[in-house]
């Protein structure tokens, strides 16, 4: 298994096929931000494809290879905010958030389709750093010195939005659960 | 999961399940092999010698008498740059027009030893960037 160092090298030489373990090593992460910032699964895998894309393009601008995935999801980052300013200017009496849950997919069990569901449409009442703080600590298992380097965070604003995210997410979870204590509204 | 001195205990043990929303494999396979048929030759700065940086596009109007050039070429290793290496293209040869070519591709004419008849060379590229 070679180190991500390694693989730059080679992909830098025009190695695709290294770019494409590192790709498939880190793909969680670039997936977690451009879903936060996006919402919908196809945008995100758009956009997914495009910053790997960019990402190769532009390796000789990856200075500290130790570093990668942080600058990886930096490139999607910026990415998907850029798809997303573009879907807003054709749309613009969309609502700021587009979070959806995705239809029903062949491949994922009923169950997970129906918590993918609710977590979405939890995740929508998040602010988008909020989302892309969380999915990358709880899902991706980032730490926040990462997340911080990633998202241009201190580590104690990615801890304060880790917190509060969480907060809301289970208070959104528990109200879709039992509808009728809901405390925030009916809001669609 | 990787704990830093950064993580406090509580952080993670209190981790919500999130993992519905992560992508499933045949999402990732997809946008991966997408990206990966997308890919062209990174971006270079100038490491590779240098010393025609295009020669030029033959056109109807301006061929180069090529033989000895294109030797000298061969000789030095320099690439030529056609569509995609396959040969010439289906329209006009001659065209000033500045054809895709795929990057680090042997003209198909260096690989069989000879060098290209006039109306048949798109591009030579001599170790520069793609066009």
């Amino acid at each position: 298994m070679h180190d991500d160092a390694t693989l730059i090298e080679r992909a830098r030489s025009g190695d695709r096929d290294a770019f494409g373990i590192l790709a498939r090593r880190h793909f969680g992460g670039v997936w977690a931000v451009a879903w936060a910032v996006l919402g919908r699964r196809q945008d995100a895998e758009d956009a997914a494809q495009d910053a790997l894309v960019r990402a190769w393009e532009r390796l000789d601008q990856c200075r500290d290879p130790g570093r990668f995935r942080a600058w990886l999801v930096q490139v999607a980052r910026s990415v998907a905010l850029n798809r997303l300013d573009t879907r807003r200017r054709r749309a613009a009496d969309e609502l700021p958030e587009h979070l959806e849950a995705g239809g029903p997919s062949p491949f994922d069990a009923a169950h997970r389709d129906e918590l993918r569901r609710r977590l979405a449409r939890a995740a929508a009442e998040l602010t988008e750093s909020q989302r892309t703080v969380l999915l990358l600590y709880d899902l991706e298992g980032w730490s926040h010195d990462e997340i911080g380097a990633a998202l241009d965070l201190r580590p104690a604003t990615s801890r304060r939005h880790l917190s509060d995210a969480r907060r809301r997410m289970r208070a959104l979870l528990e109200a879709q659960l039992n509808p009728v204590s809901r405390s925030d509204g009916d809001r669609p | 999961m990787t704990h830093t001195a950064d993580s406090r205990p509580d952080d993670r043990n209190d981790a919500l399940d999130l993992e519905a929303l992560a992508p499933d494999p045949a999402t990732r396979d997809r946008v991966i092999a997408g990206a990966l048929a997308r890919l062209h030759a990174p971006e270079t700065s100038g490491t590779r010698s240098d010393p025609i940086a295009s020669v030029g596009v033959l056109s109807s109007a301006g061929r180069f008498a090529v033989p000895a050039l294109l030797a000298a070429a061969a000789v030095a290793g320099l690439l030529l740059w056609s569509d995609a290496g396959a040969g010439p293209p289906a329209g006009d040869p001659s065209s000033d027009a500045l054809l895709p070519g795929a990057p680090g591709t042997w003209s198909p004419w260096v690989a069989a030893g000879r060098a290209p008849a006039p109306e048949e060379l798109i591009v030579l590229f001599a170790g520069g960037s793609a066009p």
